[in-house]
């Protein structure tokens, strides 16, 4: 899951190239020698074309996955919030330019997305799905049994937080944000994130 | 923050297969293919609502320019505009939800309009060698350059003219002919003559017509007849007032009936109503004893309209008609100030020294002086 293949901007099109299919086949060689997206070098001080939507979502989307799992915490609900953090980057991806800059963009959209998708939990709840599925699918089979009462341990304890709290707390102490990062991913003060973190590592406990 | 301080999720399952990716790919195109076409659709469809809306309102426009085209090119059309031009170049106003107008012929020498129902105003382009002429029921407008109203009340015609003259015929006698002055108006014929005087109406169908009546009408006539002496006596003028609005031959034909009807326009603050009846008490009853009394009233009344010269000139009426009347002296006075208010003062200092001269002691004297501004 941690091995994204490289992500590159596609060249402008010359005299000597061909677009077909939504890549470019350089004339004269062998078909699929070189595709867009895939392409290393970018002409200096050429305007960079937009990056290529499939390109995106087959790099990313393991990325995007594993981040929505932890931030949810239930597996069965994943792929509908990964196709919604696509489908809203769908939109705005025309007007990225920087390959780097699609990594914390797509980071900062499935934030948000898991911040909507935690905010209908009372409609699982009433529904008691999330009693039903809290836990099922979401610890690996191989792992052991002191991870396993770790996982069970830190997901039962974060489905009792309010929603940013909880959010703070996995991306400070899962995925290792910064302060700031995580002010500006859920749009508050690093004090207020601050405030949270306290909040959530009180009511979890020690759980390393 | 350091890393012993993280928590490394190491139970949690975060497998992740090519095979899902392009699953999951492929849920995504479709759902952006199926956002696309719902995009559509709904531009389409607000598209062909606006074009729709605009067809319409296209329509509709053009329907009121038919209207009036209709009505100006093709006689007998009915026409259903607020202001309909004519192609001669006079205008017919009218509210369409109460009012309806036909032209029935438009020449260069005669435009005939029949006013079906409900009320309208004309504003007739002066021209001598075209009659103008607007028919309702009996009753016959004729003019030449004028502007002015035609109501239709019951049998009988309103007939209140603005600006120019106009001659009102009912009949072919000369006794069924009248003629109405800018700031006059009046109900031709009156209902007594609407029975008795005009052929047409008495001796073919309108007689048989009240005859074959059903009750229910008479009936609902006494009702209102009752009503309306009753809203008088208690001097309930405004529920007096409802009552004529709607039955306008309540109004009657004695002097009494008139100026009791001019009263109960007048205190119901509808002054410009109570005109017509006065007019006709002075018209129709001129040497009754009351008849200066109205003049002076009517006076008062235009005054208080702010037709002021047509003030003015009904209080030179009552002085000049009725020179021994007990009004004469206030009338003079009015005159006076009439002329003051028009900034006539020439006038007025005509009518102040006629003033001297009749009523060398007269207690309004210092003021017929002010307002010809002697003093």
């Amino acid at each position: 899951m941690s091995s994204e293949p490289a992500l590159r901007r596609p060249e402008r099109v010359d005299e000597r190239q061909e677009v077909s299919g939504g890549r470019v086949r350089q004339l004269g060689a062998e078909p699929g020698a070189a595709t867009l997206g895939m392409r290393a070098d970018l002409a200096e001080g050429a305007e960079p074309l937009p990056l290529q939507f499939d390109d995106v979502f087959r790099r990313y989307a393991p990325y995007v996955g594993a981040l929505v799992l932890k931030l949810i915490g239930r597996p069965g609900y994943v792929d509908d919030v990964v196709q919604d953090v696509f489908i809203q980057a769908h939109r705005g991806l025309s007007k990225l330019r920087d390959p780097e800059a699609v990594r914390p963009w797509l980071r900062r959209i499935t934030v948000r997305r898991a911040r909507r998708f935690l905010q209908r939990r009372w409609v699982l709840r009433w529904f008691r799905e999330a009693d039903l599925d809290a836990e099922a699918g979401l610890v690996d089979p191989s792992a052991s049994p002191e991870e396993r009462a770790q996982i069970g341990h830190i997901y039962r304890t974060l489905e009792r937080m309010p929603k940013d709290v909880r959010l703070t707390w996995v991306l400070r102490l899962v995925e290792g944000e910064t302060l700031e990062s995580i002010a500006e991913l859920l749009g508050c003060s690093v004090s207020t994130v601050q405030r949270r973190l306290r909040s959530a590592q009180a009511t979890m406990g020690d759980v390393r | 923050m350091s890393e012993d301080e993280r928590v490394e999720l190491r139970g949690l399952k975060l497998d992740w297969s090519e095979g899902r990716t392009e699953r999951l790919f492929a849920d995504v195109r479709t759902r952006l293919v199926r956002r696309k076409l719902a995009w559509r659709a709904a531009l389409s469809s607000a598209a062909l609502a606006s074009l729709v809306c605009a067809a319409l309102l296209v329509a509709r426009f053009q329907h009121g320019e038919n209207g009036a085209s209709l009505a100006t090119h093709s006689p007998a059309q009915q026409a259903s505009t607020r202001a309909l031009q004519l192609r001669e170049g006079s205008e017919i106003k009218l509210d369409p939800t109460t009012s309806e107008v036909r032209v029935l012929s438009e020449s260069a020498s005669r435009v005939r309009v029949e006013l079906v129902r409900g009320k309208a105003h004309y504003a007739v382009t002066p021209n001598p060698a075209r009659a103008f002429e607007v028919h309702t029921g009996v009753v016959t407008v004729t003019v030449v350059g004028t502007e002015f109203t035609v109501e239709q009340r019951g049998e009988s015609a309103w007939v209140e003219v603005t600006r120019g003259k106009v001659r009102v015929s009912w009949g072919d006698s000369e006794k069924e002919r009248a003629f109405v002055a800018a700031g006059e108006s009046g109900l031709f014929p009156s209902p007594n003559a609407a029975t008795a005087a005009p052929p047409v109406a008495a001796n073919s169908a309108e007689p048989d017509a009240e005859n074959a009546a059903p009750d229910s009408s008479a009936a609902r006539a006494q009702q209102a007849a009752q009503a309306y002496r009753s809203h008088v006596e208690k001097r309930d003028y405004r529920g007096a007032y409802a009552v004529l609005a709607h039955n306008p031959t309540l109004a009657g034909d004695t002097v009494k009936d008139l100026l009791v009807a001019a009263d109960v326009a007048r205190l119901s603050d509808h002054p410009s109503e109570a005109v017509p009846y006065l007019q006709r008490v002075i018209r129709e009853h001129a040497r009754d004893e009351r008849a200066p009394m109205a003049a002076f009233t009517l006076g008062r009344t235009l005054s208080g309209l702010g037709r002021t010269k047509e003030a003015m000139s009904m209080f030179a009426k009552v002085r000049s008609a009725w020179p021994r009347s007990p009004l004469a002296e206030d009338a003079l006075l009015r005159e006076a100030e009439a002329a003051s208010q028009l900034g006539d003062i020439q006038s007025a200092v005509r009518i102040a020294a006629q003033y001297e001269r009749e009523y060398p002691n007269g207690r309004r004297r210092a003021e017929v002086r002010h307002y010809a501004r002697l003093e």
